[in-house]
């Protein structure tokens, strides 16, 4: 019954990574939370589920031209080296502190970005009040 | 105001180089964060607006992909995970993407960075508790 369930979890976290919402690290949360997986084991689990759920995706949204590609060549050309900077600095860095000061980061940049949809919204109710 | 006209062309690239340097970074030290960093770069570099949301999010989508990648070959040293229970994982995270992909493109903008604010503010969230 288990696997059914990790099965579900995988695919419903997936399609949040193939539409680009990304997954955040939340099958990481149900491996370890759930599931009682190890850390280090689980974020591996939830890279391999990303790499093949965008395996898949890609070439939706290159065939529908929602890729930039320029950008994405300068993303990948100074994001790769940056990836094993930090896979040395992974080891002698507290990565407590590190991952604490980013989670705030995700929080206030998500939630700016949920305060500006909310915003357009509001914005755009008050369009066919005004006429 | 569109903001991408006080941009130059050189502060973009800047911009891009510096931010996906520090998003590799993000990813190697926590496997995980650099799509978010991809996203509100390419939400400097464009100025913001609903209309190319679809194409930020698509696009840090694909970023992340070989950078997620070479983050699975430098975590897999670290753990003594059984390469089989990945096998299991494959198939329904293809259909999962693959679904998402085709949902998106019939999703609004605004429908999709809510979801993506959200997932961040979770993503947050576990980052502070764990």
């Amino acid at each position: 019954m288990s696997a059914v369930f990790d099965i579900v979890a995988v695919a419903a976290f997936s399609v949040l990574a193939g539409s680009g919402a990304g997954g955040g690290g939340l099958l990481v949360v149900y491996l370890t939370v759930f599931r009682g997986g190890e850390q280090i084991g689980s974020q591996l689990k939830n890279l391999a589920a990303f790499v093949a759920a965008s395996c898949a995706a890609l070439p939706v949204h290159f065939r529908a031209r929602n890729i930039d590609p320029a950008l994405l060549a300068v993303f990948t050309v100074f994001g790769v080296p940056g990836i094993f900077a930090g896979s040395r600095l992974r080891n002698s860095l507290p990565a407590g502190i590190v991952s604490r000061i980013f989670g705030a980061v995700l929080i206030l940049g998500g939630g700016g970005v949920l305060f500006g949809v909310i915003k357009d919204c509001v914005r755009r109710g008050e369009g066919p009040r005004r006429e | 105001m569109d903001k991408s006209r006080r941009l130059s062309g050189a502060a973009k690239f800047a911009v891009a180089a510096l931010g996906s340097s520090l998003a590799g970074a993000v990813n190697g030290i926590l496997g995980t964060g650099a799509g978010t960093v991809f996203y509100f770069i390419c939400l400097v570099i464009s100025g913001g607006g609903d209309d190319r949301s679809k194409d930020h999010l698509a696009t840090a989508m694909a970023a992340v992909f070989p950078l997620s990648a070479i983050s699975l070959f430098t975590y897999s040293g670290a753990s003594a995970t059984d390469p089989l229970s990945f096998f299991t994982l494959i198939l329904p995270a293809a259909a999962g993407g693959l679904a998402g992909a085709l949902l998106a493109g019939k999703m609004r903008g605004r429908i999709l960075r809510s979801l993506f604010a959200a997932v961040s503010v979770a993503g947050g969230i576990n980052m502070i508790l764990r």
